[in-house]
């Protein structure tokens, strides 16, 4: 059994930017999905300070919500609000007068 | 489950402010959602440069702050699967609109893609699970766009997507 210590998260997606064709440089790194705002974190192989990992979620965020979670803001995920704006469609479809269900 | 790439072919983009509505065909594209009820997931994005001369640009992919308005065009939208069964409402695609473009949304940037677009490539692929999601028929959730920040150069390019 393997167990990580570290607050690096693993098992990312992938950024490629290659202008070697153009005599410059050849970037590649991993990459996570914020949870909460689904805004893509390209991780910095320099970066030293740790990466926030939501409690709620169990998952990696961007910085912008870290700080919103670390000022006592709520876990919201992406997949939550959609849930919430589909419930409310399905609502306000049955709450509709002009909709008349089978 | 039906995946889809829309895919875009030399397009010579120009700098886009935010919040300002896209000039059509000066963008790669934008996927809006054609339903209120319909999600789409993106789970990679691929940009490759074909100016004849050094052109760094910013590609951002964000949500639109005011979707776009009028049928999409130019730009192809196909179901990757050949024997799949397209899904009853899909997104629609294209860098044309028949109204108005999208307006990139100042606070809700996806990805930044930057390439010199003399020869460069730029590519990211999703994590499974963590992929861009697009939802619904209203701003912001319901288009996410394509767009050149900086740089006027010329590119082709795929973002495939998934219509759940």
């Amino acid at each position: 059994m393997l167990i990580i210590t570290d607050s690096i998260p693993r098992g990312a997606g992938y950024l490629e930017c290659d202008n070697r064709a153009s005599g410059q440089g050849h970037f590649e790194a991993d990459t996570y999905t914020c949870t909460h705002c689904n805004r893509v974190v390209v991780m910095d192989p320099q970066r030293q300070r740790e990466r926030y990992k939501c409690g709620g979620c169990n998952h990696h965020v961007c910085d912008e919500c870290a700080a919103l979670r670390l000022a006592g803001g709520p876990c919201r995920t992406m997949a939550q609000k959609i849930d919430e704006f589909f419930t409310a469609q399905a609502r306000q479809a049955v709450a509709d007068p002009q909709i008349i269900l089978p | 489950m039906a995946r889809y790439s829309a895919s875009f072919s030399s397009v010579t983009v120009a700098a886009l402010a935010d919040t300002v509505a896209a000039t059509n065909a000066t963008y790669p594209g934008t996927i809006r959602s054609a339903g209120a009820t319909l999600q789409f997931k993106i789970n990679e994005v691929y940009i490759g440069g074909e100016s004849g001369a050094s052109n760094p640009c910013a590609v951002i992919l964000a949500r639109a702050s005011t979707l776009s308005v009028g049928a999409l065009s130019v730009g192809q939208l196909n179901l990757m699967d050949f024997t799949g069964t397209a899904p009853g409402t899909v997104p629609t695609f294209g860098n044309t609109a028949a109204t108005s473009g999208p307006q990139r949304s100042a606070t809700g940037y996806l990805l930044d893609l930057s390439l010199n677009a003399y020869g460069g490539i730029a590519r990211w692929q999703a994590r499974y699970g963590e992929e861009i999601t697009g939802y619904g028929s209203t701003a912001p959730g319901g288009e996410i766009c394509l767009t050149s920040k900086t740089g006027t150069g010329q590119m082709s390019g795929h973002i495939i997507m998934e219509v759940v």
